[in-house]
């Protein structure tokens, strides 16, 4: 079955084909399936088993726990601080980036000189590292040498003051994310009839009407898809969390994805991050469907 | 409702392209006025500068007594029905016809009344609770209508507004939009490039090829009396017949001989052609397809029973009340329109009477009619 | 008629200058209206670019400036000395070429293995019938809804069973698909008439022949799209990398510009000199594949 990987090389086309023959329509489908079966069904069935267990250092189950691991993270405190903090940083970051590409996007959608060089800077976000962007980030916050603090003219240790970490990370992710969302709005901006926009400016509408009734609910179904993906993007942040803060100063940026990596990578207790990768999977899981529900009473036409 | 003037309106493009020259017309209140054309022809671009859709490049607009060049369309007080609906698509059809209310922020009251009188008027009540997307191609034109007719605007401008409607429908709507007219008494601007839309709502029709006024007429003369070769071949269905022909001069008369055959002119397009000095020269002999007959049994065609036109038939179409006959001869497509007793067949000679009466003559350089006669709107059209 | 009458005496009253005056004047204020607009939109978009694009520029500038300009409390937006010893320096501390290479070829045979093992999962998908089609299909797209970090532990731990810590095949094989490309391609697959499928096989064109002489490139625009995506997330995956390589001959660019990470003051400057160096080559690709990506992926595919 692990013959899939190969199947890129052309010049095994010839006995490929035979094979494919033989095999018929399933044959089209095993390389994808059997990457999938192996990483991604397999280890989400192994995480949820180790998610049961006490396991040692080298992550193998050793000792049946049940559910004693999801009972000790909830009551444990640091835990529902990684809850809190992950809550406040997907808020953050979904209305920041949806924000700025949104207000991009309307600024984009009329024509104008060189408005092809401003929409590839309004998407090239996308195109940036987490980790690259967080370590500039990092020399933009610096304290003493930072440009955020001369600018503004202030001096404000932002990552390791606990107040103000959590933001700068969001901040930071909102940036990033922004790009995908311009493209977004764009093409959702450019689905919309433009006639419509000149029949309401014969039926007297101003700009302001026009915007307040036809581009916002005109893009309600974009704007609800790229919500959707927004939140379970900003769900997975990591890098942005390594390189500037480690999760902390305490433990204020302890998302829930550091939260797994750093229980198991350095605390070796696995058994609770893939307690918490459950949780993790959980959460997105309900978002996503309490948010579809909602869709199909609310935005759709 | 209001009369509207367009002076020596011009549009041109920065690429150079010039899409409307010099239109000038006058439209008085109440009247029902068409423009008409081939796609291209700078229609749609009049109408859309009458709404302020396009900016008018030189020239006048005039509604009323204001001068309204600069005015943006939302102050215009017109109201539109674009060619696709633009029917807004979140909004259910009672929000759609309330739209242009609402933003005049008009009493909910009156809203209420004006939208259910129109939706009662063009029977759409029963959908008034539906989304654009849940409706057919003729319901959204019903909607589309009702959301203009809802305000009492200077003028109503339509831009191809039957063009994405199915034949059967069309014909229904069109009834519909004549009785709305005559309902409301409203000055219309309507845009087709369909002839048959132009002369069933007309009251007066202009009829414009690239960028340029051919001729502006009511119906009826349109078409008993078009200004040159392009409004006779444009009005009319099949097309006009033209074919080449000398003007002779033969023991005092006139004839017209092409292909073998000869026409004899009647006195009026006789003196039309010798005052004018068409003698030995060769113009374009228009004659509509009803214009041919295959017996004398017409008004004055006794008299002239010896003018005839011969041609090869090539196709017969029965149509159920008419029979069409298509040939050709020499390098001329011929058509003629017959009544269902006709028994000529497919690979016969037609031997047909021509109604000398009421054909055409147009010159072969200017293409303009011979026998034209000077109307009314030309003088209006001169003063102004 | 009477109204039209006295339209036109109000046209005849003003004279032909009064008319030319106000219609120069109205030009004029309107043609100011427009410039102020337009010169407005541009400038709201001035601003907003610099706002996006600050932090690049910044990294920009910090690179070229040597790391005594950088310790001051001035502000210094722009190097007063540009110098080029930042990313010589990079260069020479960490063996940045290499990271290039690896994060090429992971990146490349990622996007690769990809375009092939989605197009021929769509194409099974959307031409070809077989039992369980609608189940096998849905858990594909139920793979969407499980997000990579829930699964990493175990990735990890199969994989160090296995023995492939710290080579190529461990960064590249896990992510030789993706349900994103299936379900794009499969959406460009629907799009065409099933005519096109059946009168191939009339024509007696195999599946294989289908695919790579009439699907491929008719989804050129598709593929475009997704190479663009998927070769740029590659090139900037971080937590995989992080936890699977250890040695500097496997080390992606994105882990190995951590080295240049240190307390060292001095090294602040370099450090930006390599993370602008490994920005430069997912930014040129975006821009070199914008259009297509998204002419692929948003026009054609998000549809509201």
């Amino acid at each position: 079955m692990m013959q899939s990987p190969k199947s890129h090389k052309t010049q095994e086309k010839g006995l490929l084909s035979s094979c494919l023959k033989k095999a018929g329509p399933y044959a089209y489908v095993v390389p994808a399936m059997t990457i999938f079966a192996v990483f991604l069904f397999y280890p989400f069935f192994k995480t949820i088993y180790l998610s049961l267990f006490k396991t040692n250092k080298m992550g193998e189950a050793k000792l049946f726990y049940g559910l004693g691991n999801y009972k000790d993270l909830l009551t444990s405190q640091s835990f529902y601080n990684s809850l809190a903090v992950t809550f406040f940083f997907v808020v953050i970051v979904v209305a920041g980036s949806m924000f700025i590409g949104l207000l991009a996007a309307v600024l984009c959608n009329r024509a104008f000189p060189g408005i092809r060089i401003f929409s590839t800077c309004y998407a090239l976000p996308m195109a940036i590292a987490s980790s690259s962007a967080a370590m500039i980030f990092k020399i933009m916050l610096h304290p003493s040498i930072g440009i955020v603090n001369k600018l503004l003219g202030l001096n404000i240790n932002w990552i390791s003051d606990p107040k103000y970490a959590l933001v700068c990370v969001a901040l930071l992710t909102a940036w990033l994310n922004s790009g995908i969302n311009f493209l977004y709005f764009s093409a959702g901006l450019s689905n919309i009839d433009e006639s419509i926009y000149e029949r309401a400016s014969v039926d007297g509408a101003n700009g302001w009407q026009k915007f307040w009734s036809l581009t916002l609910p005109g893009l309600s179904p974009i704007m609800f898809y790229t919500l959707v993906v927004n939140i379970i993007q900003a769900f997975q942040a990591f890098g942005q969390v390594k390189v500037l803060t480690q999760g902390g100063p305490g433990e204020s940026t302890n998302l829930i994805v550091y939260s797994i990596y750093r229980d198991a990578f350095f605390n070796y207790r696995f058994g609770s991050a893939a307690a918490q990768s459950v949780l993790l999977f959980a959460m997105i899981m309900a978002l996503t469907l309490v948010m579809f529900r909602i869709e199909k009473k609310g935005v759709s036409y | 409702m209001a009369s509207l003037a367009l002076r020596n309106v011009c549009k041109s493009y920065p690429n150079g392209f010039h899409a409307v020259k010099d239109f000038s017309l006058d439209i008085q209140d109440g009247e029902f006025i068409i423009f008409v054309g081939p796609s291209g022809c700078g229609k749609s671009t009049t109408l859309r500068m009458i709404a302020g859709l396009e900016d008018i490049t030189s020239g006048e607009l005039w509604i009323d007594d204001q001068l309204v060049n600069f005015l943006e369309p939302k102050n215009r007080d017109l109201s539109m029905v674009f060619q696709n609906y633009a029917l807004y698509p979140h909004m259910s059809v009672y929000d759609n016809m309330a739209f242009s209310l609402k933003v005049r922020r008009m009493d909910k009251k009156e809203i209420d009344r004006r939208v259910r009188e129109a939706a009662r008027i063009l029977e759409i009540e029963h959908l008034l609770d539906r989304k654009p997307a849940a409706l057919s191609g003729g319901q959204k034109q019903r909607v589309a209508i009702g959301s203009v007719i809802v305000r009492e605007p200077k003028a109503y401008l339509m831009d191809e507004p039957l063009s994405n409607l199915d034949a059967k429908l069309r014909t229904q709507m069109r009834v519909e939009l004549s009785k709305i007219h005559s309902r409301l008494k409203a000055t219309i601007i309507y845009v087709t490039h369909d002839q048959v839309e132009a002369m069933t709502l007309g009251t007066r029709i202009v009829v414009m090829q690239s960028g340029v006024i051919q001729q502006v007429a009511a119906p009826v003369d349109l078409y008993q009396n078009p200004i040159n070769k392009f409004v006779a071949g444009f009005i009319g269905s099949p097309a006009m017949n033209f074919i080449e022909a000398k003007v002779e001069k033969q023991e005092g008369e006139i004839f017209l001989s092409f292909e073998g055959q000869q026409v004899k002119m009647n006195a009026n397009c006789s003196r039309k052609l010798s005052d004018n000095g068409y003698i030995n020269r060769t113009v374009l002999l228009g004659i509509r397809p009803e214009d041919l007959h295959d017996s004398p049994d017409f008004e004055g065609g006794s008299q002239m029973s010896g003018n005839r036109l011969s041609f090869p038939v090539q196709v017969r179409e029965m149509l159920g009340a008419e029979i069409l006959l298509h040939g050709q001869l020499g390098k001329a497509d011929i058509s003629a329109k017959l009544k269902p007793g006709c028994r000529i067949q497919e690979g016969e000679r037609a031997e047909l009477y021509i109604d000398v009466n009421r054909i055409k003559l147009f010159d072969m350089q200017t293409e303009a009619n011979l026998l034209y006669v000077r109307s009314q709107y030309d003088a209006k059209s001169k003063i102004s | 008629m009477n109204q039209t009458a006295a339209a036109e005496n109000t046209v005849m009253k003003k004279s032909r200058e009064e008319i030319m005056q106000l219609q120069r004047e109205a030009n004029a204020k309107a043609l100011a209206k427009r410039r102020l607009e337009k010169g407005l939109l541009i400038g709201c978009n001035l601003i907003m670019a610099v706002f996006i694009l600050l932090p690049l520029l910044y990294a920009v500038s910090v690179a070229f400036m040597p790391s005594s300009e950088l310790f001051t409390t001035e502000i210094n937006l722009l190097p007063s000395n540009p110098t080029l010893e930042n990313f010589t320096q990079a260069l020479v501390k960490v063996p940045l070429a290499r990271f290039v290479c690896n994060s090429f070829l992971v990146a490349g045979c990622i996007t690769i293995g990809q375009i092939i093992s989605c197009s021929l999962a769509a194409f099974s998908f959307s031409f070809l019938d077989f039992k369980g089609k609608e189940v096998i299909f849905m858990l594909v797209m139920a793979t969407m809804m499980i997000p990579g970090e829930a699964t990493i532990i175990s990735n990890y731990l199969t994989v160090s069973r296995l023995g492939w810590l710290d080579s190529y095949h461990v960064l590249i094989i896990p992510y030789l698909t993706s349900a994103m490309g299936i379900f794009l391609f499969r959406q460009f697959y629907m799009s065409f008439p099933i005519s096109l499928f059946e009168s191939a096989k009339i024509d007696g064109c195999s599946n294989l022949r289908f695919i790579f002489t009439i699907l491929i490139p008719l989804t050129k625009s598709a593929i475009g799209a997704m190479a663009v995506y998927t070769f740029i997330n590659a090139w900037n995956m971080y937590m995989w990398p992080l936890l699977v390589t250890g040695s500097n001959e496997m080390r992606t660019v994105q882990i190995g510009i951590g080295m240049l990470d240190s307390v060292d003051s001095q090294s602040i400057t370099l450090m930006i000199a390599g993370v602008v160096m490994i920005i430069v080559p997912s930014i040129s690709i975006f821009i070199v594949g914008q259009k297509q990506l998204i002419r692929g992926m948003f026009s054609g595919a998000v549809k509201g």
